[in-house]
């Protein structure tokens, strides 16, 4: 399970307040400092999210500028991490609707709806070019045809191990959706790799 | 009863990777899991899917933190620009009120002074008065109603270059 990133500062205050202070005072070296820390981090969500390169840079930019904006909403009694993830998941949302792109889910339940898309395969998928090992290979094809719903949380749950809780936050949808969706979206990959696996 | 036991272990399994499981449920899992091919195989495959996922390395253009870095000097500079210009427009817009005020008062009761002396009917030089101060009173409270409108949005999509 995720552990709590909190180191104390000499003055007595934790990481997350320190962020606090330095957001609501808008200190531009401190979200400098915050671009530089979480910049990977937020491009790989984006990535995940929107399934695609093009316009992630502008969508970082934008997450970036939402944060100085909205700094003083930040909760320090929160990890940052989720806080930053929410911001930029509202803003990839709205660049999908924008661009028609959105099939993020059906709004029904997601023991019903299929967890994935049936895309003609173009070019290579984003995860596909950057898969380093053989079993990413084999993951990467269907991973790119999961819906984002999916993506994102297996995305939040293995690589950046946040709690259920705080996936729920960001994806703003109960504990137990979010249970469904990492399961199902196991599931798929599952018999996926099991198929290429076969194949061999 | 068997399917039992295979549906309960790929239960355990997933729910290991998700939520984690207790130490009873591990131990009863790790005895399934040694005699089950099957269930040890679901077990493989789940980790090496979760492995393949943290096996992604993308690659970020090193210009791209310098960017969003200077686009958020700009923008928090504009901010603070903006701040200073609504603070010296919403003082001056008090003090405009304050100056109107006072200035109305003194006007009224020098009305007064020279309506006596010159027999001008109270009603004229009231009004008079009124007339004359009228003008700066509302220009003073518009200013100070328009201030919440100054702040606008400053924070401007800036182009990534």
């Amino acid at each position: 399970m995720s552990v709590e990133a909190m180191t104390i500062t000499g003055s007595g205050d934790t990481e997350t307040q320190r962020i606090a202070r330095g957001l609501r005072l808008r200190d531009v070296a401190l979200i400098h400092q915050l671009v530089e820390q979480y910049q990977y981090r937020l491009v790989r969500y984006l990535i995940y999210f929107t399934g695609r390169r093009d316009h992630v840079e502008d969508l970082v930019q934008e997450t970036w500028l939402r944060v100085l904006e909205r700094g003083n909403r930040y909760d320090s009694r929160l990890r940052f991490e989720p806080w930053l993830f929410a911001i930029a998941r509202h803003l990839a949302i709205d660049h999908l609707r924008r661009n028609r792109d959105l099939s993020l889910d059906t709004g029904s339940s997601p023991d019903s709806d299929p967890p994935s898309e049936p895309t003609a395969k173009n070019d290579p998928s984003p995860f596909e070019i950057a898969a380093r090992t053989e079993d990413a290979l084999r993951v990467s094809g269907s991973f790119n045809l999961l819906l984002p719903i999916y993506r994102e949380v297996l995305l939040l749950r293995f690589q950046e191990e946040l709690s259920l809780q705080e996936i729920a936050k960001i994806v703003e949808a109960p504990v137990s959706t979010v249970s469904s969706r990492i399961y199902r979206g196991l599931e798929v990959l599952r018999s996926q790799f099991k198929g290429t696996t076969h194949a061999e | 009863m068997q399917n039992d036991f295979h549906r309960r272990a790929r239960l355990l399994i997933d729910q290991a990777h998700v939520v984690g499981i207790s130490p009873e449920e591990e131990s009863w899992l790790n005895i399934h899991t040694i005699n089950c091919t099957e269930c040890r195989d679901y077990a493989e495959i789940t980790e090496r899917v979760i492995q393949g996922l943290g096996s992604f390395s993308f690659e970020v253009d090193p210009g791209l933190t310098e960017r969003v870095q200077k686009a958020l000097t700009r923008s928090a500079e504009a901010v603070a620009t903006s701040h200073v210009v609504r603070q010296k427009f919403f003082s001056g817009a008090v003090i405009s009120l304050l100056l109107t005020l006072v200035g109305s008062l003194a006007s009224w009761e020098a009305a007064a002074l020279v309506a006596a002396q010159i027999h001008i009917s109270p009603w004229t030089w009231k009004t008079g008065v009124v007339l004359w101060s009228l003008p700066s009173l509302c220009v003073a409270l518009v200013l100070i109603s328009g201030w919440p409108y100054l702040a606008g949005n400053s924070y401007e999509k800036r182009e990534v270059a």
